[in-house]
């Protein structure tokens, strides 16, 4: 059940979360010290006169150092869909690059978040019915240590492994095989499918356990439920026990896991994408926050969170279709 | 001549636990015959549930049934329960013995329609017909109205999940019913109602059942017989009009002459027994009651449990049978 009501809440719930939002994503990147110009430019050219620094300040916006009034510039730019223009990409608006970045990182986490949930959930069903036993406590126990491994960690190993020994085997950096054009054939897709292959696996490698051990422990709690032992007296088959009552009852907050880590799939795999040079998200942030590409990290920063709040606001309103219990007033 | 339905013998359920094993049952043999309630009366531990979930084989780890056995005397020849095959076992529980459970706020799947819930049992032993009418049925018997039917567990009461749980309980058509304390969540006004309509459905549908309580009034107001457990065994069984009457047993006695009645002499101290039962981990010798008996004498710790009778007619655990109830009404 929802109502009109909730939703209205929710809605302004989320503007106000956004609003903040938007003051601390503007502020943050600002408080790093340096200057943009210097940081970008001297690296290039390591002299410039100081008319041309004044000269691209001032192409930057950066003319007048109050934050003040680069926060008016900004929400008024804002409000007209201008995200402004890359410092570092200069002269591509920050929406164009984070429009081609964008698709690469929806491929790679879309698709790697999916297979971790599908695989997390359906083997952490398993395990949790089965809790107690030995091969349960081991595979538990080796999930855990998964999880604490670090992305980047197991995409290092990866890399040294397949460059060193399974030498050609499956590339290890790009998104696809430089030779090629982006177009959509046979070559070039397959191409991309083979680049994508370690990073997504590293991803699933590193996330699903998570799942897994989330719908471990609420399959556990369900074996003291008086409904399972009703349903085991009314003679129920026991795959049907796991599947309509233990699992079903189980998924619920595990659902909500889920539909949140999709939510941070817009923000890409920061290490991830560092290691294997894919050109995604993760990758444009970590440019844009080392060259204090101000308007780059401000834009990126504005979509993670939007696509966060949205996630929740989904994750809240599936919840109340798969709980009958829940009524969002 | 008797005709039981269920007969138990030598029944030992135990809890395995960190600080010992707890012989929940003890050696426990009873006879249930046909059409008749039966109460299994007894404060907490002493093992009345376990009898309960002991004949549908529910005793999960760390609680393990032993030793003994169990046969249910169907029409067509008898069947040991202790002996199925899980698959059997599966096809057995709730055609034949179905329970109702003490806690009838979590008994009902919280995510599933209420008709769901009857339809996956129907399928679950291929019952044939209108499940749809089915469902009203029980759910009338039970009375409820049909519109039960698509509504979520959340949205009944706590009287009317009972009831539910009590349609569903009836709704594969057992000849045995096993209803475990299932007034107990419930208040004084719904228990009432609930306990007449058990009543009314056994007349009608022929059930026997077999209610566990720790009420001894409630048990006296809807039971054919008693049987008065205490650590795992019942100490007095016998026809619930004898029991009450002229009860043989210490514990039975001076379990009547603790109750209330109308009639109570309202200045007059409530009877209270004092102590607990026995540590159910360590062995028993003799008679379980003996530490709390005023009448305890050196005889009674050698009290030979062991020919493991089974408990038709009247049957009393006590070397001297009928000595406290006539003391107790001599100091009255």
């Amino acid at each position: 059940m929802i109502t009109r009501k909730y939703l209205a809440t929710r809605t302004s719930y989320a503007i106000v979360t956004a609003i903040i939002a938007l003051i601390i994503n503007f502020l943050l990147p600002r408080l790093v010290p340096g200057n943009p110009v210097y940081t970008i430019l001297l690296t290039k050219y390591h002299y410039l006169p100081p008319n041309q620094i004044k000269l691209l300040e001032s192409q930057f916006g950066l003319q007048n150092p109050s934050l003040w009034y680069q926060f008016q510039r900004y929400i008024i730019e804002l409000f007209h869909g201008n995200l402004g223009i890359s410092y570092y990409y200069y002269p591509s608006t920050v929406v164009n690059v984070i429009a081609t970045h964008l698709p690469w990182t929806l491929y790679l986490l879309g698709t790697s978040t999916a297979i971790s949930s599908l695989i997390g959930v359906i083997v952490g069903k398993y395990i949790g019915w089965h809790s107690g036993t030995r091969k349960e406590t081991f595979v538990s126990a080796l999930f855990m240590g998964l999880t604490s491994i670090p992305f980047f960690w197991i995409a290092v190993i990866f890399q040294l492994v397949f460059a060193l020994y399974l030498t050609n085997l499956l590339p290890i950096s790009g998104a696809f095989s430089v030779t090629l054009v982006p177009s959509f054939t046979a070559a070039f897709i397959l191409s991309v499918i083979k680049h994508s292959i370690l990073p997504i696996f590293t991803l699933v490698l590193v996330s699903f356990p998570g799942f897994s051990l989330t719908m471990r422990n609420t399959m556990v709690n369900q074996n003291r439920e008086d409904y399972l032992t009703l349903a085991k007296a009314k003679g129920i088959p026991e795959r049907l026990i796991v599947k309509n009552y233990a699992a079903r009852n189980a998924v619920l907050p595990v659902a909500t896991h889920i539909v949140l880590a999709f939510g941070y799939v817009v923000a890409g795999a920061f290490f991830v994408e560092v290691v294997f040079s894919y050109p995604g998200i993760g990758d444009a942030l970590y440019v844009a926050v080392t060259s204090l590409d101000y308007p780059l990290v401000d834009g990126i920063f504005l979509m993670i969170t939007l696509t966060v709040i949205i996630a929740n606001f989904i994750s809240d309103i599936l919840y109340a279709y798969l709980d009958p219990r829940v009524e969002l007033r | 001549m008797s005709f039981p339905i269920l007969s138990i013998r030598k029944l030992n359920t135990v809890f395995h636990t960190p600080s010992g094993d707890v012989n929940a049952l003890r050696d426990l043999s009873l006879e249930v015959e046909r059409g008749e309630v039966l109460a299994i009366v007894g404060e907490s531990g002493s093992g009345k549930s376990t009898l309960g979930f002991s004949i549908l084989r529910l005793i999960d780890s760390p609680g393990e049934i032993v030793s003994g056995s169990i046969t249910y005397h169907d029409k067509d020849g008898d069947v040991s329960i202790l002996d199925l095959s899980l698959p059997k076992l599966r096809e057995f529980r709730w055609v034949n013995i179905s329970m109702i459970f003490q806690s009838a706020m979590n008994v009902l799947n919280p995510v599933a329609r209420i008709e769901r819930q009857f339809i996956d049992t129907f399928e679950a032993h291929n019952l044939g017909g209108d499940y749809q009418a089915r469902i009203e049925k029980y759910l009338q018997i039970a009375g409820l109205g049909k519109q039960v039917k698509k509504m979520y567990p959340h949205e009944l009461s706590g009287g009317m999940k009972q009831r539910v749980s009590i349609a569903l309980a009836l709704s594969c058509e057992p000849s045995v019913l096993i209803a475990d304390e299932p007034t107990t969540a419930l208040d004084v006004v719904v228990q009432k109602e609930i306990l007449s309509s058990i009543i009314k459905i056994k007349e009608e549908l022929n059930l026997t059942v077999m209610f566990i309580t720790h009420d001894l009034s409630v048990a006296s107001s809807i039971a054919d017989r008693l049987a008065i457990f205490y650590a795992g065994r019942p100490v007095e069984v016998g026809s619930a009009e004898k029991l009450l009457k002229s009860p043989q047993h210490p514990y039975t006695a001076m379990l009547l002459s603790s109750m209330i009645s109308l009639n109570t002499n309202r200045d007059a101290f409530l009877k209270t027994m004092g102590g607990t039962p026995p540590d159910l981990r360590k062995p028993i010798q003799g008679c379980s009651f003996m530490s709390r008996c005023p009448l305890a004498e050196p005889a009674c710790g050698t009290y030979d449990l062991s020919p493991g009778k089974s408990y038709g007619e009247g049957y009393v655990e006590c070397i001297h049978p009928g000595r406290m109830a006539r003391e107790v009404e001599a100091v009255d």
